[in-house]
């Protein structure tokens, strides 16, 4: 291969590349990125095996080819490198040449062949998604997908679309968060898919508008937006019966300054230990009271404004939780509506933009 | 009175703690060798010895079996812990009631701190004593106390005469009690360190002292300057009396081998139960669960599991272990011990709740 490309525009679509590539990995192609030219074009590719990402950039080919090359050194140098042009060529079959301004290396790879073989997601015509609008749906319930490595199947958000709409939905089996938002003209899908977090990572870094262009294959989806396609395998599993969950006969309804409570809830959560953290909320008409206590350092309470006229209430919560959801919500008000310290909370944006958005939270005894 | 110049530490050390409880209250036990542990039958190992079972050379954690072929005479007791540790709270009461500065070391061991205990006419030895006496009159237990400026010295000294003996080591005479003794007398000199040093014609303490530090730093890295400062009989560590605990755990060998998954994730909810309750009994939590395998060959593993918040059901607790036991070949090698740990202890029980 031999190839003259624009330094900007490459290390644009290198980078990306970058939060594919296993840092840990135990198979060393997988810390690999593969470069290879047809056509008039650079094709780039990473994979973790789970999840991976291909794109490309024009240029000036003289010879097709390919090789695969060390992922952060490769990107370090072309970081490094000076002047607007850079060119890249096989030395031998495991040598790739770089070369631009003055400098000139030359860095180890391996065949292309050992690079594995990525997954095609063929098959009907893709359906569009509006590409920002699906970044605002991510951001609004990946915070409770889980980390755990146990609950496997809940370590991906539900992608469920509907006709018309969008739902998405995440749990970690403590809280939930469920977005729906009208997409004109999509056709109903019999069942959702689970899209694996790091997949949602990576969408959340792309960059560009319009539309995404989504396919569902029979162990994969592909998104592709412009160049670039990100391919992700569709996580095995049975999502729970989330919608069992979301609490509707809870009687106690709270409204609330969103930011004051934001705030409010991280001054009285500095008081919480580094595990187990939970503070203390007592709803009593028009004021709520936010306490939290730690025997090894201390105690804060705070008091805040509401609307509430029901009976007084007290609930133990992760602190963290609601803040998520709360920054999340982006409304100037939110509703929290609750039942009794034992169950479910469930908190909505009030005046959304979104159709329908809504957080569930499990207290935590205390 | 001034202020001592010299820490005054006691090491307490209860004889043959185990034995000597049964022994206490079984008149007819008295001069038999006594040996506490599993059925000698089946697999079990020895908690415990009298020192008339010590004397044909039964060891504790030795198997049982080993145990009876020393000393057929030996009558074989089954462990009461219960009993045990209440016995043990009365001698550490004692305890407590001559200084606060107590850090309980096992269930029959403590270094105690009585510096700032000595009142005019009090010295240490006499404070040994009195313990001593208390322990033997109101617990009927006898007691092995050390007494020296620092823990180290106090360990090896209550090591020196047992049983109930007392032995003082005045800070000017450290380095001519410490020199004759053998090198293994040290805490943290073991068979291995033992032979290397031995290598180097190092056999008793003197020899480990006369030896330069530089020498061993060079042969044990910083082990070595540990050694050598051991050698010389200096300690800094301060008795701590709030010695927090980082793990809970629970474990059994078995008189034959555990075959079926059924019998195991029994077991497995057995012994979870009994951490679950410890926890609660300390007002703990735990976000970390650990299994311990051991197969019959005796190659032994552990699995453990994190989650992000505390656990505190017994339930959980099981579930997990059993979760855990899969990840193993226990189903086709069959086990002989099995233990459930919890770890990652945060204070309070507070649980959070799950959506399903």
């Amino acid at each position: 291969m031999e190839i003259r490309l624009d330094r900007a525009a490459f290390m644009a679509e290198l980078t990306p590349m970058q939060g594919i590539v296993e840092r840990k990995s135990t198979i060393p192609v997988l810390s690999h990125i593969l470069l290879r030219c047809v056509g008039d074009r650079l094709q780039l590719s990473a994979t973790d095996l789970d999840v991976s990402l291909t794109s490309s950039v024009t240029g000036e080919v003289t010879r097709e080819g390919g090789i695969a090359v060390q992922a952060r050194k490769f990107s370090e140098i072309i970081r490094a490198l000076v002047g607007d042009e850079v060119l890249l060529a096989l030395e031998d079959e495991k040598t790739l040449r770089i070369a631009a301004g003055r400098s000139r290396f030359k860095i180890r790879g391996l065949l292309p062949e050992d690079f594995p073989s990525l997954p095609q997601v063929k098959g009907d015509e893709p359906l569009e998604i509006p590409f920002e609008g699906l970044q605002r749906m991510i951001s609004k319930v990946i915070f409770a997908v889980s980390t755990e490595e146990s609950r496997f199947q809940l370590s991906g958000a539900l992608l469920h679309i509907k006709e018309g709409k969008i739902e998405m939905v995440a749990t970690d089996g403590r809280r939930l968060a469920l977005v729906e938002n009208p997409v004109d003209g999509l056709p109903d899908a019999s069942e959702g898919v689970l899209v694996p977090r790091k997949a949602l990572q990576e969408l959340q870094r792309f960059e560009g508008d319009g539309a995404i262009q989504f396919r569902r294959g029979e162990h994969h989806l592909s998104f592709r937006l412009g160049q670039r396609e990100l391919i992700g395998r569709i996580l095995d599993g049975t999502f729970p019966d989330y919608d069992r969950v979301i609490a509707r006969d809870n009687d106690k309804r709270v409204s609330l300054d969103r930011k004051l409570l934001i705030d409010a809830i991280q001054r009285v959560a500095l008081l919480t230990g580094d595990r187990a953290r939970a503070i203390r909320l007592r709803f009593a008409p028009d004021e709520v009271v936010l306490s939290a206590a730690n025997p090894d350092l201390g105690e804060a309470v705070e008091k805040l404004a509401c609307e509430y006229d029901g009976p007084e209430i007290e609930i133990g919560m992760n602190p963290d939780y609601l803040v998520q959801f709360l920054v999340a919500a982006e409304t100037a008000k939110v509703r929290l509506e609750l039942k009794d310290e034992n169950t479910q909370c469930v908190g909505f944006p009030i005046d959304g933009a979104d159709e329908r958005y809504l957080c569930v939270v499990m207290p935590m005894r205390i | 009175m001034l202020a001592p110049v010299f820490r005054r530490i006691l090491h307490c050390d209860l004889d043959a703690f185990y034995a000597s409880v049964h022994m206490r209250d079984d008149p007819s036990l008295a001069g038999r060798p006594v040996v506490i542990g599993g059925n000698p039958g089946g697999r079990g190992v020895v908690a415990a010895a009298s020192y008339e079972a010590r004397k044909f050379g039964v060891r504790s954690a030795m198997p049982a079996a080993r145990a009876v072929r020393l000393c057929p005479a030996a009558v074989f007791l089954k462990p009461d812990f219960d009993r045990y540790r209440r016995e043990s709270a009365r001698v550490f009461a004692v305890f407590r009631e001559t200084t606060e500065l107590v850090q309980p070391v096992s269930i029959d061991e403590a270094y105690l701190d009585v510096s700032d205990a000595l009142q005019p006419g009090w010295s240490a030895t006499a404070i040994a004593r009195e313990l001593k006496r208390r322990v033997r009159e109101e617990v009927g237990l006898t007691l092995s106390v050390g007494v020296g400026p620092n823990k180290l010295v106090a360990k090896i000294a209550s090591d020196y005469d047992k049983p109930d003996g007392l032995t003082v080591v005045p800070p000017h005479r450290v380095r001519e009690f410490l020199d004759p003794q053998p090198v293994r007398r040290i805490p943290g000199v073991g068979p291995a360190t033992a032979k290397r040093l031995a290598a180097l014609g190092v056999e008793t303490i003197r020899d480990l002292r006369e030896l330069a530090e530089e020498e061993l730093a060079t042969r044990f890295g910083r082990h070595g300057r540990d050694l050598a400062r051991r050698a010389r009989g200096e300690d800094e560590r301060p008795v701590r009396v709030d010695r927090e605990r980082k793990s809970l755990s629970a474990e059994t060998t078995y008189a034959q081998d555990l075959a079926t998954l059924a019998e195991m994730d029994d077991e497995l909810v057995r012994l979870a139960d009994r951490v679950a309750r410890g926890l609660e009994r300390r007002d703990l939590s735990a976000c970390t669960v650990t299994i311990k395998v051991r197969y019959p060959d005796f190659t032994t593993l552990t699995r453990s599991r994190t989650v992000d918040e505390p656990l505190l059901a017994a339930q959980t607790f099981g579930e997990i272990a059993r979760e855990l036991l899969r990840t193993t070949d226990a189903e086709t090698r069959g086990v002989r011990l099995l233990g459930v740990g919890a770890s990652g202890l945060v204070h309070g029980r507070r649980e959070q709740l799950e959506l399903w």
